[in-house]
């Protein structure tokens, strides 16, 4: 029979083995002992698995077969009551709680928020790169609202307020243009410099009889004078002169009433003089060069943009082919809007490289 | 003295390809034949004038020149006494 002997069934009149009292009975009851060693001593030699007992301040102790082990009181709990943010519970048997702020999301992005105390509710997720936002008078404290992600559409788009508490963009801007500020209460703009120059067109050709409509629609109102750089330009031979006529409404070529006069300092540090009045053209140098040995210069010219205003050219070049500095001045007396310039030589084809900037009229 | 047929002749023969307008950037446009035809009269007609101030700057510097052996003096003699 073993140290536990397990359970046995007796039958009427059965009479009690001191073997069944030992080990159907006795190692099968909650010994009790005043201690410890109280019970090692009465035990050693006999102790086995699933013996069980009490000691004043160990309480109900069993044995695990290497060790006593303090029985746990799993009837403490009698009860779960769900609270603020939990639903479910019970009072008996197995209860299931469930944190009901979990389940309040349906979907990828929801968020909860509190809406009073102790109170809470889902905001849906927004669309993709808005931002959330304080607001007391939604419902829930907090909304959806635009972002800078969301508002700057593509490269270049500037934020600024249309209105208090408003992003806007303000798409990019002309090339070259600057931010503008309208003022207090005003949206910006995008402007020209008003103190500098603006590039309004550069352009190279080669082997040209003229250069056609290449700068025509140059002058407008946004400028009153404008500077023209010859960066480079030669005719076929520097016996040739270069010519600058101007261009109005068609565009038709302005084809008389120029007056010009070339003041030229020569290589020897002579000068002399050449002019015409009137002439089919400004001649704008004489001898001009050739493409190998261009000629550089730079001519302003104003009065292009009003009906009533005679236009007027000055400036001046050099030219490497022949070593001479022109100082050109020029009048058109025909009066009316002209829109823009053709360069052309006196009797070769030409090649180079001309800007045309505009000097802000503000 | 070239005529302005010769001078017309001489150019069109710089420019058997013909005569083109433009740029880089916008692209290149062929002159038609009428307009071809304009334009090389017009350079004509610059060349011969050109050749024709050259031809009386030449000639006034001769004239020049010879005033000036005639008086016996130099240019730079001439100048100082022109106040120049």
């Amino acid at each position: 029979m073993t140290a536990n002997a397990g359970y046995h069934s007796y039958a009427t009149g059965d009479v009690l083995t001191a073997a069944q009292v030992q080990f159907n009975l006795q190692n099968q009851v909650i010994m009790y002992f005043a201690t410890s060693g109280a019970r090692t001593t009465a035990l050693t030699g006999v102790v086995v698995e699933g013996m069980f007992s009490y000691i004043p301040g160990n309480g109900l102790e069993y044995y695990t077969g290497s060790a006593w082990t303090t029985v746990s009181s799993p009837g403490d709990i009698t009860g779960v009551a769900a609270g603020i943010g939990i639903s479910g519970g019970g009072t008996s048997g197995d209860v299931t709680i469930t944190n009901s702020m979990a389940t309040t999301i349906d979907a990828k992005g929801d968020l909860i928020v509190g809406t009073a105390n102790d109170a809470f509710a889902r905001v849906a997720v927004g669309t993709n790169n808005q931002t959330i936002l304080a607001d007391s008078t939604t419902s829930p404290g907090l909304k959806w609202a635009a972002s800078p992600q969301s508002i700057l559409g593509t490269t270049g788009d500037i934020l600024y307020a249309s209105a208090a508490n408003t992003p806007a963009a303000l798409a990019a801007g002309t090339s070259g243009y600057y931010l503008k500020s309208g003022g207090a209460g005003v949206a910006p703009s995008w402007a020209a410099n008003a103190s500098a120059m603006t590039l309004i067109t550069r352009a190279s050709f080669s082997g040209v009889a003229d250069t056609g409509t290449t700068f025509d629609g140059v002058f407008s109102s946004t400028y009153k004078t404008y500077l023209i750089v010859i960066e480079n330009m030669g005719a076929v031979t520097n016996s040739d002169d270069l010519y600058l006529r101007l261009r109005y409404a068609g565009p038709t070529t302005q084809a008389a009433t120029y007056n010009w006069n070339n003041a030229i300092i020569l290589s020897n540090g002579t000068t002399a003089t050449a002019y015409q009045n009137p002439s089919n053209w400004w001649q704008i140098n004489r001898n001009s060069a050739d493409s190998g040995n261009p000629l550089s210069g730079e001519f302003w010219i104003n009065r292009v943009g009003n009906a009533s205003e005679k236009p007027n050219m000055w400036g001046s070049s050099a030219s490497s082919s022949t070593e001479e500095a022109v100082n050109f001045t020029g009048q058109q007396t025909t009066a009316r809007i002209y829109t823009g310039v053709i360069l052309s030589s006196s009797s070769t084809n030409i090649t180079g490289t001309v800007a045309i900037y505009g000097l802000a009229a503000a | 003295m070239t005529t302005k047929a010769e001078m017309v002749a001489i150019i069109k023969a710089e420019n058997l390809d013909g005569l083109r307008v433009g740029n880089e950037v916008d692209g290149y446009t062929q002159l038609t034949a009428a307009q071809f035809d304009t334009q090389i009269a017009e350079w004509a007609e610059n060349r011969l004038a050109k050749q024709a101030l050259l031809k009386s700057l030449d000639e006034l510097k001769i004239a020049r020149q010879a005033l000036l052996h005639k008086l016996g003096i130099t240019a730079e003699e001439a100048a100082l006494l022109l106040g120049q």
